[in-house]
Protein backbone atom coordinates (compact mmCIF):
# COMPACT_ATOMS: atom_id res chain seq x y z
CA UNK A 1 0.00 0.00 0.00
CA UNK A 2 1.47 3.30 -0.96
CA UNK A 3 2.36 5.52 2.31
CA UNK A 4 0.58 8.93 2.59
CA UNK A 5 2.32 11.80 1.13
CA UNK A 6 2.08 13.98 4.70
CA UNK A 7 3.96 12.07 7.75
CA UNK A 8 1.46 12.00 11.25
CA UNK A 9 3.83 14.29 12.58
CA UNK A 10 2.96 17.01 10.41
CA UNK A 11 -0.88 16.44 10.76
CA UNK A 12 -0.38 16.79 13.84
CA UNK A 13 1.05 20.07 13.79
CA UNK A 14 -1.44 21.06 11.71
CA UNK A 15 -4.25 20.58 14.04
CA UNK A 16 -1.79 21.94 17.08
CA UNK A 17 -1.86 18.78 18.54
CA UNK A 18 -5.85 19.05 19.41
CA UNK A 19 -7.00 16.40 17.34
CA UNK A 20 -4.11 14.26 16.72
CA UNK A 21 -4.91 11.93 13.71
CA UNK A 22 -3.79 8.97 12.56
CA UNK A 23 -3.91 7.07 9.44
CA UNK A 24 -6.03 3.92 8.57
CA UNK A 25 -7.23 2.33 5.51
CA UNK A 26 -11.01 1.98 5.22
CA UNK A 27 -11.56 -0.80 1.51
CA UNK A 28 -7.84 -0.57 1.32
CA UNK A 29 -7.81 3.47 0.31
CA UNK A 30 -5.94 5.31 3.32
CA UNK A 31 -7.87 7.43 5.39
CA UNK A 32 -7.48 10.11 8.59
CA UNK A 33 -9.32 9.61 11.55
CA UNK A 34 -8.75 11.20 15.00
CA UNK A 35 -6.88 9.29 17.25
CA UNK A 36 -8.84 6.74 19.08
CA UNK A 37 -11.87 7.13 16.93
CA UNK A 38 -14.67 4.38 17.09
CA UNK A 39 -16.48 2.78 14.18
CA UNK A 40 -19.86 5.37 15.09
CA UNK A 41 -17.04 8.48 14.40
CA UNK A 42 -15.94 6.74 11.27
CA UNK A 43 -19.75 7.12 10.40
CA UNK A 44 -20.14 10.64 11.33
CA UNK A 45 -17.17 11.85 9.90
CA UNK A 46 -17.93 10.58 6.13
CA UNK A 47 -21.59 11.78 6.67
CA UNK A 48 -23.09 7.97 5.77
CA UNK A 49 -25.96 7.09 6.71
CA UNK A 50 -26.49 5.12 9.83
CA UNK A 51 -29.23 2.64 8.49
CA UNK A 52 -27.56 0.58 5.65
CA UNK A 53 -23.84 0.48 6.66
CA UNK A 54 -21.90 -2.01 8.01
CA UNK A 55 -18.10 -2.84 8.80
CA UNK A 56 -15.83 -5.76 8.97
CA UNK A 57 -12.85 -6.50 10.51
CA UNK A 58 -10.45 -9.61 9.30
CA UNK A 59 -13.47 -10.64 7.35
CA UNK A 60 -15.93 -10.92 10.68
CA UNK A 61 -19.02 -8.45 10.68
CA UNK A 62 -18.39 -5.96 13.21
CA UNK A 63 -22.53 -6.06 15.05
CA UNK A 64 -23.61 -2.16 15.12
CA UNK A 65 -24.01 -2.60 19.33
CA UNK A 66 -19.66 -2.80 19.14
CA UNK A 67 -19.07 0.50 17.05
CA UNK A 68 -18.59 2.60 19.88
CA UNK A 69 -16.40 0.32 21.70
CA UNK A 70 -13.93 -0.66 18.66
CA UNK A 71 -11.65 2.04 18.85
CA UNK A 72 -9.38 2.13 15.99
CA UNK A 73 -5.50 2.26 15.98
CA UNK A 74 -2.75 3.72 13.63
CA UNK A 75 -2.67 0.83 10.29
CA UNK A 76 -5.51 -0.20 11.58
CA UNK A 77 -7.82 -1.87 7.80
CA UNK A 78 -11.21 -2.01 8.10
CA UNK A 79 -14.37 -2.80 5.51
CA UNK A 80 -17.13 -0.74 5.33
CA UNK A 81 -20.47 -1.73 3.14
CA UNK A 82 -23.44 -0.19 1.75
CA UNK A 83 -26.36 -0.89 1.28
CA UNK A 84 -27.30 0.09 -2.89
CA UNK A 85 -29.38 -0.40 -5.55
CA UNK A 86 -29.43 -3.86 -7.27
CA UNK A 87 -31.86 -6.83 -8.47
CA UNK B 1 -57.17 -13.12 -4.23
CA UNK B 2 -55.49 -15.03 -1.48
CA UNK B 3 -52.33 -13.27 0.23
CA UNK B 4 -48.79 -15.40 -0.18
CA UNK B 5 -46.89 -15.92 2.97
CA UNK B 6 -43.33 -16.62 3.04
CA UNK B 7 -41.72 -17.47 6.71
CA UNK B 8 -43.41 -15.32 8.79
CA UNK B 9 -44.43 -12.47 6.37
CA UNK B 10 -47.73 -12.43 4.40
CA UNK B 11 -47.59 -10.37 1.51
CA UNK B 12 -50.65 -8.63 -0.33
CA UNK B 13 -48.92 -7.99 -3.73
CA UNK B 14 -47.18 -10.86 -5.75
CA UNK B 15 -45.03 -8.46 -7.39
CA UNK B 16 -41.42 -8.35 -5.71
CA UNK B 17 -38.73 -5.79 -7.49
CA UNK B 18 -35.37 -5.30 -7.93
CA UNK B 19 -34.02 -1.39 -7.28
CA UNK B 20 -31.17 -2.04 -10.31
CA UNK B 21 -31.03 0.18 -13.03
CA UNK B 22 -33.35 2.87 -12.33
CA UNK B 23 -31.81 6.08 -13.93
CA UNK B 24 -32.17 7.84 -10.34
CA UNK B 25 -33.69 6.70 -6.47
CA UNK B 26 -36.92 9.13 -7.01
CA UNK B 27 -38.00 7.39 -9.67
CA UNK B 28 -37.12 4.21 -8.45
CA UNK B 29 -39.09 4.44 -5.32
CA UNK B 30 -42.45 6.11 -7.09
CA UNK B 31 -42.35 3.11 -9.71
CA UNK B 32 -41.70 0.81 -6.73
CA UNK B 33 -44.67 2.44 -4.95
CA UNK B 34 -46.68 1.97 -7.97
CA UNK B 35 -46.29 -1.39 -8.32
CA UNK B 36 -47.63 -2.20 -4.84
CA UNK B 37 -44.22 -4.39 -4.30
CA UNK B 38 -44.28 -5.49 -0.62
CA UNK B 39 -40.73 -6.61 -0.86
CA UNK B 40 -37.81 -5.06 -2.86
CA UNK B 41 -34.25 -6.40 -3.45
CA UNK B 42 -31.06 -4.50 -2.60
CA UNK B 43 -27.53 -4.85 -3.08
CA UNK B 44 -24.39 -4.58 -1.10
CA UNK B 45 -21.32 -2.76 -1.93
CA UNK B 46 -17.59 -1.95 -0.71
CA UNK B 47 -17.91 2.18 0.03
CA UNK B 48 -15.65 4.97 -1.47
CA UNK B 49 -15.85 7.20 0.93
CA UNK B 50 -14.67 10.02 -1.60
CA UNK B 51 -17.57 8.86 -4.42
CA UNK B 52 -20.55 7.90 -1.98
CA UNK B 53 -23.95 6.59 -3.78
CA UNK B 54 -27.20 8.30 -3.46
CA UNK B 55 -28.86 6.89 -0.31
CA UNK B 56 -31.93 4.55 -1.71
CA UNK B 57 -32.67 3.08 1.81
CA UNK B 58 -34.70 6.08 2.66
CA UNK B 59 -37.73 6.09 0.27
CA UNK B 60 -38.20 2.43 0.57
CA UNK B 61 -38.10 2.56 4.27
CA UNK B 62 -40.44 5.40 4.09
CA UNK B 63 -42.89 3.39 1.62
CA UNK B 64 -43.37 0.32 3.93
CA UNK B 65 -41.46 -1.93 1.65
CA UNK B 66 -39.72 -4.88 3.35
CA UNK B 67 -36.00 -5.31 2.27
CA UNK B 68 -34.66 -8.31 0.38
CA UNK B 69 -31.03 -7.93 0.41
CA UNK B 70 -28.65 -9.97 -2.11
CA UNK B 71 -25.76 -11.41 -2.23
CA UNK B 72 -24.59 -10.25 -5.58
CA UNK B 73 -20.74 -10.32 -6.11
CA UNK B 74 -20.93 -13.45 -4.08
CA UNK B 75 -18.75 -15.94 -6.62
CA UNK B 76 -18.72 -19.29 -3.87
CA UNK B 77 -20.56 -20.16 -0.48
CA UNK B 78 -18.32 -18.37 1.34
CA UNK B 79 -18.77 -14.58 -0.19
CA UNK B 80 -22.43 -15.16 -0.28
CA UNK B 81 -22.20 -16.40 3.56
CA UNK B 82 -20.12 -13.28 4.26
CA UNK B 83 -22.73 -11.28 2.07
CA UNK B 84 -25.54 -12.27 4.08
CA UNK B 85 -24.09 -11.72 7.35
CA UNK B 86 -23.13 -8.17 6.46
CA UNK B 87 -26.72 -7.50 4.71
CA UNK B 88 -27.78 -8.26 8.16
CA UNK B 89 -26.29 -6.17 10.06
CA UNK B 90 -26.80 -3.39 7.79
CA UNK B 91 -30.11 -3.63 6.90
CA UNK B 92 -31.72 -5.10 10.39
CA UNK B 93 -33.23 -8.21 8.28
CA UNK B 94 -32.55 -12.12 8.23
CA UNK B 95 -34.26 -12.57 4.88
CA UNK B 96 -31.78 -12.69 1.78
CA UNK B 97 -31.57 -13.20 -1.85
CA UNK B 98 -28.84 -15.24 -2.37
CA UNK B 99 -27.26 -15.92 -5.73
CA UNK B 100 -24.24 -16.59 -6.59
CA UNK B 101 -22.95 -16.33 -10.10
CA UNK B 102 -19.20 -16.61 -11.16
CA UNK B 103 -19.63 -16.09 -14.55
CA UNK B 104 -20.25 -12.30 -15.51
CA UNK B 105 -21.28 -12.48 -18.85
CA UNK B 106 -24.47 -15.30 -18.43
CA UNK B 107 -24.94 -14.59 -14.50
CA UNK B 108 -25.83 -18.19 -14.40
CA UNK B 109 -26.01 -19.38 -10.64
CA UNK B 110 -23.69 -22.51 -9.42
CA UNK B 111 -26.08 -24.79 -7.68
CA UNK B 112 -23.64 -26.71 -5.82
CA UNK B 113 -22.45 -23.23 -3.96
CA UNK B 114 -25.83 -22.23 -3.84
CA UNK B 115 -27.15 -25.22 -2.09
CA UNK B 116 -24.18 -25.24 0.34
CA UNK B 117 -24.80 -22.12 0.63
CA UNK B 118 -28.47 -21.83 1.67
CA UNK B 119 -27.49 -24.77 4.27
CA UNK B 120 -25.67 -22.96 5.97
CA UNK B 121 -27.39 -19.78 6.18
CA UNK B 122 -30.66 -21.70 7.32
CA UNK B 123 -28.62 -23.04 9.89
CA UNK B 124 -27.66 -19.73 10.89
CA UNK B 125 -31.40 -18.30 11.00
CA UNK B 126 -31.73 -16.89 7.68
CA UNK B 127 -34.67 -16.69 5.76
CA UNK B 128 -33.25 -18.01 2.31
CA UNK B 129 -34.64 -17.29 -0.98
CA UNK B 130 -32.32 -19.11 -3.47
CA UNK B 131 -32.25 -17.35 -7.38
CA UNK B 132 -31.22 -21.18 -9.11
CA UNK B 133 -32.02 -23.08 -12.57
CA UNK B 134 -34.94 -24.01 -13.20
CA UNK B 135 -34.18 -27.27 -11.94
CA UNK B 136 -36.97 -29.10 -10.65
CA UNK B 137 -34.53 -31.26 -8.47
CA UNK B 138 -32.00 -28.39 -7.28
CA UNK B 139 -35.31 -26.42 -6.00
CA UNK B 140 -36.64 -29.52 -3.79
CA UNK B 141 -32.93 -30.06 -2.42
CA UNK B 142 -33.16 -26.59 -1.71
CA UNK B 143 -36.81 -26.89 0.08
CA UNK B 144 -35.08 -29.48 1.68
CA UNK B 145 -32.49 -28.00 3.70
CA UNK B 146 -35.10 -25.29 4.60
CA UNK B 147 -35.67 -22.17 2.12
CA UNK B 148 -38.21 -20.36 2.79
CA UNK B 149 -39.11 -20.14 -1.19
CA UNK B 150 -37.11 -21.07 -4.29
CA UNK B 151 -36.64 -18.37 -7.48
CA UNK B 152 -36.12 -20.33 -10.44
CA UNK B 153 -34.94 -18.29 -13.55
CA UNK B 154 -37.42 -17.39 -16.45
CA UNK B 155 -34.42 -16.35 -18.69
CA UNK B 156 -30.99 -15.67 -18.30
CA UNK B 157 -31.02 -11.84 -15.76
CA UNK B 158 -31.80 -8.61 -17.46
CA UNK B 159 -32.41 -10.75 -21.08
CA UNK B 160 -36.17 -10.15 -21.27
CA UNK B 161 -36.95 -13.31 -22.91
CA UNK B 162 -39.40 -14.34 -20.72
CA UNK B 163 -40.62 -17.56 -19.64
CA UNK B 164 -38.38 -19.75 -21.54
CA UNK B 165 -37.89 -22.45 -18.80
CA UNK B 166 -41.50 -23.10 -18.94
CA UNK B 167 -41.96 -26.60 -18.86
CA UNK B 168 -39.37 -27.22 -15.76
CA UNK B 169 -40.94 -24.27 -14.19
CA UNK B 170 -44.10 -26.44 -14.42
CA UNK B 171 -42.71 -29.33 -12.93
CA UNK B 172 -41.23 -27.09 -9.74
CA UNK B 173 -44.56 -25.63 -9.43
CA UNK B 174 -45.99 -29.16 -9.51
CA UNK B 175 -43.55 -30.38 -6.83
CA UNK B 176 -42.87 -27.35 -4.71
CA UNK B 177 -44.33 -27.41 -1.01
CA UNK B 178 -42.34 -23.71 -0.63
CA UNK B 179 -43.18 -20.68 -3.01
CA UNK B 180 -41.91 -20.49 -6.16
CA UNK B 181 -41.38 -17.31 -7.31
CA UNK B 182 -39.82 -16.24 -11.19
CA UNK B 183 -36.72 -14.47 -11.46
CA UNK B 184 -34.62 -13.06 -13.85
CA UNK B 185 -35.71 -12.77 -17.80
CA UNK B 186 -39.31 -11.31 -17.33
CA UNK B 187 -39.62 -8.58 -19.53
CA UNK B 188 -43.08 -7.68 -20.26
CA UNK B 189 -46.43 -7.78 -18.18
CA UNK B 190 -47.50 -10.95 -20.51
CA UNK B 191 -44.26 -12.77 -18.94
CA UNK B 192 -45.10 -12.14 -15.61
CA UNK B 193 -49.14 -13.22 -16.25
CA UNK B 194 -48.00 -16.35 -18.24
CA UNK B 195 -45.55 -17.43 -14.62
CA UNK B 196 -48.38 -16.44 -12.57
CA UNK B 197 -51.53 -17.99 -14.95
CA UNK B 198 -49.04 -21.05 -14.27
CA UNK B 199 -49.52 -21.54 -10.65
CA UNK B 200 -46.13 -19.09 -9.68
CA UNK B 201 -46.60 -17.78 -6.45
CA UNK B 202 -45.10 -14.36 -7.21
CA UNK B 203 -42.44 -12.78 -9.84
CA UNK B 204 -39.22 -10.61 -9.02
CA UNK B 205 -39.38 -7.78 -11.72
CA UNK B 206 -36.38 -5.21 -12.02
CA UNK B 207 -34.96 -4.50 -15.57
CA UNK B 208 -38.16 -4.80 -17.37
CA UNK B 209 -39.54 -1.67 -15.23
CA UNK B 210 -36.41 -0.67 -14.16
CA UNK B 211 -35.61 -0.10 -18.15
CA UNK B 212 -38.70 1.16 -19.30
CA UNK B 213 -39.23 4.47 -20.99
CA UNK B 214 -41.68 5.03 -18.39
CA UNK B 215 -40.95 3.03 -15.81
CA UNK B 216 -43.98 3.69 -13.27
CA UNK B 217 -46.34 3.47 -15.81
CA UNK B 218 -44.88 -0.31 -16.56
CA UNK B 219 -44.88 -0.65 -12.60
CA UNK B 220 -48.56 -0.24 -12.94
CA UNK B 221 -48.67 -2.42 -15.80
CA UNK B 222 -47.00 -5.25 -13.76
CA UNK B 223 -49.15 -5.03 -11.22
CA UNK B 224 -52.07 -5.61 -12.88
CA UNK B 225 -50.63 -8.06 -15.09
CA UNK B 226 -49.43 -10.14 -11.58
CA UNK B 227 -53.16 -9.85 -9.97
CA UNK B 228 -54.51 -10.71 -13.38
CA UNK B 229 -52.56 -13.58 -14.10
CA UNK B 230 -52.46 -14.89 -10.32
CA UNK B 231 -56.78 -14.70 -10.19
CA UNK B 232 -56.75 -16.31 -13.50
CA UNK B 233 -54.91 -19.04 -11.67
CA UNK B 234 -57.46 -18.96 -9.04
CA UNK B 235 -60.23 -19.14 -10.82
CA UNK B 236 -59.33 -22.30 -12.66
CA UNK B 237 -58.32 -21.96 -16.74
CA UNK B 238 -60.49 -24.05 -18.72
CA UNK B 239 -58.46 -26.69 -20.36
CA UNK B 240 -57.48 -26.62 -24.16
CA UNK B 241 -58.44 -29.23 -26.40
CA UNK B 242 -57.34 -29.37 -30.38
CA UNK B 243 -60.80 -29.71 -31.88
CA UNK B 244 -63.63 -26.74 -31.98
CA UNK B 245 -66.46 -26.82 -29.25
CA UNK B 246 -68.90 -24.21 -30.01
CA UNK B 247 -69.51 -21.88 -27.92
CA UNK B 248 -72.87 -20.65 -29.24
CA UNK B 249 -76.02 -22.98 -29.76
CA UNK B 250 -76.90 -20.82 -33.25
CA UNK B 251 -75.58 -23.39 -35.47
CA UNK B 252 -78.30 -26.26 -34.55
CA UNK B 253 -81.10 -23.35 -35.21
CA UNK B 254 -79.67 -22.62 -38.70
CA UNK B 255 -79.16 -26.27 -39.57
CA UNK B 256 -83.44 -26.28 -39.34
CA UNK B 257 -84.01 -23.13 -41.64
Amino acid sequence: MTPPNHSITELNDATSGKDKLVIITINDQPQQVALNANLQQIITQFSLPDVGCVFAINNQVVPRSEWASTVLSEGDSISLFQAIAGG
Amino acid sequence: MSMLKIGDKEFQSRLFTGTGKFSNSALMAEAIQVSGSQLATMALKRVDVNDQQDDILQPLIHAGVNLLPNTSGAKNAKDAVFAAQLAREALGTNWVKLEIHPDPKYLMPDPIETLAAAEQLVREGFIVLPYCHADPVLCKRLEEVGCAAVMPLGAPIGSNKGIVSHDFLEIIIDQANVPVVVDAGIGAPSHAARAMEMGADAVLVNTAIAAASDPVAMAKAFKMAVESGRMAYEAGLAGQVSHAVASSPLTAFLDDL
